[in-house]
């Protein structure tokens, strides 16, 4: 019962904070230089009287707080607004990409807790050894790396010298293959974008497994655990995990909304279909509605995602509450 | 004493460092009649959680077993392979530690933790070994045991988790307990009654217990026999009544004089007797006694030759050159 209680408290926060996100991204944008108009006119230029036309179109010509006015009252109506740009409606826009981005952030991610942690693990089991100074150089040099950098380097190396994978986009679209031939295609595609990520993410869950379970592994209960009789594996992974697990959760967590900072990066560089690309064309463009529209769909899924790490934790951690 | 439950002979454990070789335990010979309680004491460092994890093999990597035999069932623990140990702990050998609040794993349930033990072991099904775990339980005092085994470690006090590791302890009938400082953590109340419930289970198990502390209070109450630890070696071994009657040592005696007492006489010097010095550096051992730097009665032979172990009387042994007749 608690947890309901618990879980709806959680939710009622996020409106606050949601009114915050709205207020503070608006503002923002708003204060950024330059606007649709000029992106729509572009370089050849127009009447002043076109121009007029099309602000006022916009409701750009009315004062910054009123247009403010009008666009929380249709966020609150649940309308996003249309992109300046194409015309279409936001929520449309996103939504048609957000299942792009998340495959790649969740196959990215997952790919990166599960390489981070069984090296760190490994890198734990003898400190200082040649195999854990052998990590440790390989973590540190993934996290040091740009992803933009180590994407065209994935490509040089992978898409291009030795043409193992494609170079760009999310599918093969002239041989338009459905059902499990496109499933395949697509992990196909996803190979070289999520590694990359992966390889970046994965140094810090690395870094953190490693020193979380080498303070674990000298806790008294996991010496009672040897005096069981136990083995060392299930010592380590059925005694030691589990309690070093948790601060790796928390930073997982923590690390979400960095996560679509660097999906930003690697989409634009792996051609990727996803939100990443729709934000930076969005900002090129100061297509106002759809920017918007993005961070606030961000900030939603950030808010959401600490949610589920909260719940996590607690699933993980009997001494946490619901309170 | 009829048959021994552990027989250790010339156990000598080090530790060596990045800044030299510390010789923690010096030639231990200890041997633990089967259903025998063995109280072994001595200041923080003085060997005795070093002999207790030598015997369970379950020393830091920067530990070894330099010399000396664990005679163990027919088996000498020194030479015993890793599998052969897992074998024996927790099943032959159990341990229980000094910090309760800490021994048990925080994010899983008690009643698993025991059962564990005995699945392992004992080869049983997970629901044989949970109805299993609530038995031990009730006899180890948890009230509402069945109810118990599924609280996590965070919701019982002190004295209940160290009840859970004796429960866990007890799981597989060993043949020997070790007891490293088991009531240290606990509040005076909960330590009587632990201690009573140890000494009630090691007597019904017919197990050997050896019971580690630096409360000669604990001992006197608990132990048949004890063994002084000073600086890696034993320096006096006697039975319970006859080490509190008469004990030979300089330093057992210096213990025994460093305990408040209750009955003293109100007018005399009210001062707390202390032993003078300190421990000796067991990187940088001087030639001789161990103790001479901190002995009254000190004299020329004990600064050349090291005292060895000699008998005085029945089951009464000492190291040292006063009783060298």
């Amino acid at each position: 019962m608690s947890l309901i209680l618990y879980l709806l408290k959680r939710l009622l926060y996020t409106l606050p904070l949601m009114a915050g996100a709205i207020a503070i991204i608006f503002f923002l944008i708003h204060a950024a230089p330059g606007d649709p108009v000029d992106y729509l006119i572009g370089e050849a230029g127009a009447s002043q009287e076109v121009v007029d036309r099309l602000r006022a179109q916009m409701g750009l010509d009315r004062p910054v707080i009123v247009q403010f006015g009008i666009y929380a009252f249709e966020v609150l109506a649940g309308n996003l607004g249309y992109s300046v740009v194409s015309g279409a409606p936001v929520l449309t826009l996103i939504l048609e990409r957000f299942p792009a981005t998340l495959l790649l952030m969740a196959t990215q991610y997952t790919l990166a807790a599960i390489i981070g942690i069984t090296l760190g693990v490994v890198s734990a089991r003898r400190p200082n050894s040649a195999t854990d100074n052998v990590i440790t150089f390989f973590s540190l040099a993934s996290f040091a790396i740009p992803v933009f950098w180590l994407g065209q380097m994935m490509i040089l190396i992978f898409g291009y010298y030795l043409d193992w994978f494609p170079i760009q986009g999310m599918t093969n679209l002239r041989k338009g293959y459905t059902g499990f031939a496109y499933v395949l295609d697509v992990a196909y595609h996803l190979t070289l974008p999520a590694l990359t990520l992966a390889i970046y993410n994965v140094g810090l869950v690395l870094r953190l497994t490693r020193s979380s379970v080498i303070q674990v592994t000298g806790q008294d209960y996991i010496k009672v655990a040897r005096a069981k009789g136990l083995s060392e594996r299930t010592v380590l992974f059925k005694h030691a995990l589990r309690n070093a697990l948790l601060p790796v959760v928390t930073v997982i967590g923590v690390e979400i909304p960095g996560l679509i900072a660097g999906a930003v990066l690697a989409e634009t560089v792996f051609g990727w279909p996803g939100l990443g690309r729709l934000t930076l064309d969005a900002i090129n463009a100061r297509d106002y509605p759809l920017l918007m529209g993005m961070f606030l769909f961000i900030c939603l899924f950030v808010i959401l995602a600490n949610l589920v790490v909260d719940l996590l934790y607690a699933a993980l951690d009997p001494r946490i509450r619901y309170s | 004493m009829t048959s021994l439950a552990i027989d250790i002979r010339g156990l000598r454990t080090e530790f060596h460092t990045h800044v030299g070789i510390v010789k923690s335990v010096r030639g231990v010979d200890m041997r633990i009649g089967a259903g025998e309680i063995l109280g072994l004491v001595g200041e923080s460092g003085s060997g005795k959680s070093v002999t207790a994890h030598s015997i369970m093999r379950l020393l830091p990597s920067i530990a070894r077993i330099m010399d000396g035999a664990i005679l163990f069932e027919g088996k000498d623990l020194v030479a015993s392979t890793e599998k052969e140990m897992r074998e024996i702990r927790g099943n032959r050998i159990s341990m229980i530690f000094q910090e309760p609040m800490t021994s048990l794993n925080p994010v899983l349930r008690v009643g698993p933790q025991v059962a564990e033990v005995l699945r392992l072991h004992r080869g049983m099904a997970r629901k044989e070994a949970l109805a299993f775990a609530a038995e031990l339980f009730s006899r180890v005092g948890i009230p509402d045991a069945a109810r118990r085994l599924e609280a996590y470690p965070h919701e019982m006090s002190g004295g209940m988790r160290q009840r859970v590791m004796i429960a866990m302890a007890l799981a597989c009938s060993p043949k020997l307990i070790i007891a490293d400082e088991p009531t240290t953590a606990l509040d005076v109340t909960i330590q009587a009654q632990i201690l009573e419930l140890l000494r009630d289970l090691v007597a019904n198990a017919d197990a050997a217990l050896l019971l580690i502390t630096h409360d000669l209070g604990v001992v006197s109450e608990t132990a048949d026999r004890v063994a002084v630890m000073y600086a890696g070696q034993i320096v006096e071994m006697a039975p319970v009544e006859r080490f509190f009657s008469t004990p030979l040592h300089p330093y057992s005696i210096g213990l025994m004089r460093s305990v408040p007492r209750l009955d003293e006489d109100e007018q005399g010097d009210r001062t707390l007797y202390a032993i003078g010095g300190t421990v000796p550096n067991l990187m940088n051992l001087p030639r001789g006694c161990a103790f001479q730097s901190r002995c009254a009665h000190v004299h020329e032979r004990c600064r050349i030759e090291e005292p060895a172990m000699r008998p005085v009387a029945d089951g009464h042994e000492v190291r040292c050159w006063l009783h060298d007749s």
